[in-house]
């Protein structure tokens, strides 16, 4: 459902760079579907691959190039969204704050950590350079968190125009934000706020599984629930079931 | 032993396990993509064993050996700015004299040694790789000393016919060594795909200290050389089966993860 929901935020004729996991499924879905002429561009070189016979298990993996235009390299890749080529960043997250920004290094403290995980790899990469950042996560109190345990990966720093004075690039920055409850989106004072949610998820659902306040407008649309046509075009890409079973 | 862990996934993760590693430069570690995390590196971060001195980004690490390739200091860029990632970084913040605006500049990393696995390289170490070249370019430039590890050694005749191939020169070489299958259990791209039923296994035997002693006595201690390593693994026949699966002639397995009912 995730996959599917944010599948649906990317513009057709656009580029994507993304991580690894539901955001390439949702990228290739979104290249089946509503844009067909999308260019999924990995980090580690694979540029515009299309319709992979499986998931790409890392950025690294061959299937990156499956059918691609060109095997680059990482200083190509990043230099090319530096430049201002990247449209969309697709990333996921182990915990979120109010303004987006992101961590993925550590769970506790960094001298001592309770979970060390992967690190930025790309992710700082490409929340500091692409336009428009897409997070894609679970929510609930421990993810959506007053106060990152490491800030990873920029959202909008401590408010607006935080970014810019940081000195990245202008006009960049989270867009949206997935989760099995809704579509989040920043308002104008950069903090996250409700945009469109499930069937059947109340408020109370969104207050109960956050740390943080996010601002619920009084009138929010339901996002649609997936037709079985989706479903069966989202099983194709993954026929192996790597990333939907997660 | 101090590793530069760029994209570092298996590589770093079987140092870590066999006690190789004392510090780690993080941009990307610990982890195995789509397979989750390390269970041997993270018990030993965890645990104190391996400390992490330096949090990056994958483009700083990588601008890092574009800066060292290029004989300068630093590469400027817009990336770590205003994170904790940068505070555990090396990097600088200045003010660009050219716009006035704050600029990250990312020093140069000349590492003491690389291996980088190739598709094919003469005697001399003139190499081509096929596929995306990831950081290869500029690492094989910014390392003091480069070890070409090659899945086939060919005649310097065969470089010079196609020379545009040659990603890595002669020049920045100090050894090569042939290696058929070098690359397993990890992906060699149009050649043959990562191994998930020994990535499964490793996996597995790794989530405790008796199972990693275990795992690394039956594939690397107790083992006399590679081709008693392909062996174990499955020979040939294994090593056809993943030439096969790179070329999409095969069903892919994914042994690694756990189904679940939906």
């Amino acid at each position: 459902m995730m996959i599917i929901t944010s599948s649906k935020l990317l513009e057709d004729g656009k580029t994507v760079f993304t991580g690894t996991g539901m955001p390439i499924l949702a990228s290739l879905f979104a290249q089946k579907t509503c844009a067909p002429n999308l260019a999924i561009v990995f980090e580690a070189g694979g540029m515009c691959p299309i319709e992979p016979p499986t998931i790409p298990l890392s950025v690294g993996d061959s299937m990156t190039t499956y059918k691609a235009i060109m095997s680059a390299s990482m200083d190509y890749t990043m230099s090319f969204i530096q430049a201002g080529y990247g449209d969309y960043a697709f990333l996921g997250a182990a915990q979120i704050d109010e303004y987006g920004n992101i961590n993925t290094t550590v769970i506790g403290s960094h001298d001592k950590p309770k979970v060390r995980l992967p690190g930025s790899g790309g992710a700082n990469d490409f929340g500091s350079l692409c336009w428009k950042t897409i997070i894609l996560m679970k929510q609930d109190k421990k993810r959506f968190v007053e106060k990152l345990d490491f800030l990873t990966t920029p959202g909008y720093l401590t408010g607006p125009g935080a970014r810019e004075r940081a000195g990245l690039p202008y006009n960049t920055g989270p867009w949206r934000v997935v989760t099995q409850l809704g579509i989040y989106g920043f308002g104008k004072d950069k903090k996250m706020m409700l945009l469109s949610k499930y069937p059947g998820v109340t408020d109370e659902d969104i207050t109960t599984n956050r740390s943080f306040h996010i601002k619920i407008p009084k009138k929010v649309e339901f996002i649609p629930e997936p037709t079985e046509n989706e479903l069966e075009i989202l099983r194709k890409l993954d026929p192996y079931n790597v990333v939907i079973r997660k | 032993m101090i590793v530069s862990g760029k994209t570092a996934v298996h590589d770093l993760d079987v140092l870590i396990a066999t006690g190789c590693v004392s510090k780690v430069e993080v941009a990307y570690s610990f982890g195995h993509e789509m397979r989750g995390l390390s269970p041997a590196s993270r018990r030993a971060v965890e645990s104190g064993q391996v400390k992490v001195v330096s949090e990056w980004s994958n483009a700083a690490l990588q601008w890092r050996y574009k800066a060292a390739a290029a004989g300068l200091p630093w590469t400027p860029a817009y990336i770590l700015l205003g994170t904790d990632t940068f505070k555990h970084s090396s990097a600088l913040v200045v003010q660009d004299p050219l716009t006035s605006r704050p600029i990250c500049l990312i020093p140069a990393c000349f590492p003491d040694v690389a291996i980088i696995h190739v598709h094919r390289c003469d005697k001399y170490g003139n190499a081509q790789i096929d596929g995306i070249l990831s950081e290869d370019f500029e690492l094989a430039r910014a390392t003091r000393r480069l070890i070409i590890t090659t899945e086939e050694v060919v005649p310097n005749q065969k470089i010079r016919e196609e020379p545009w191939r040659t990603s890595i020169p002669y020049f920045y070489v100090d050894a090569v060594v042939e290696a058929r299958f070098g690359c397993h259990p990890c992906n060699m791209p149009n050649d043959y795909y990562s191994d998930e039923e020994h990535m499964a296994e490793y996996l597995r035997a790794t989530k405790s200290i008796e199972g990693t002693k275990e795992y690394f006595d039956r594939y690397v201690y107790n083992v006399k050389g590679f081709e008693e390593y392909l062996e174990l693994i499955g020979g040939i026949a294994k090593m056809e089966y993943l030439r096969k699966l790179e070329q999409g002639k095969e069903r892919f397995t994914y042994p690694w993860s756990q189904p679940t009912v939906k």
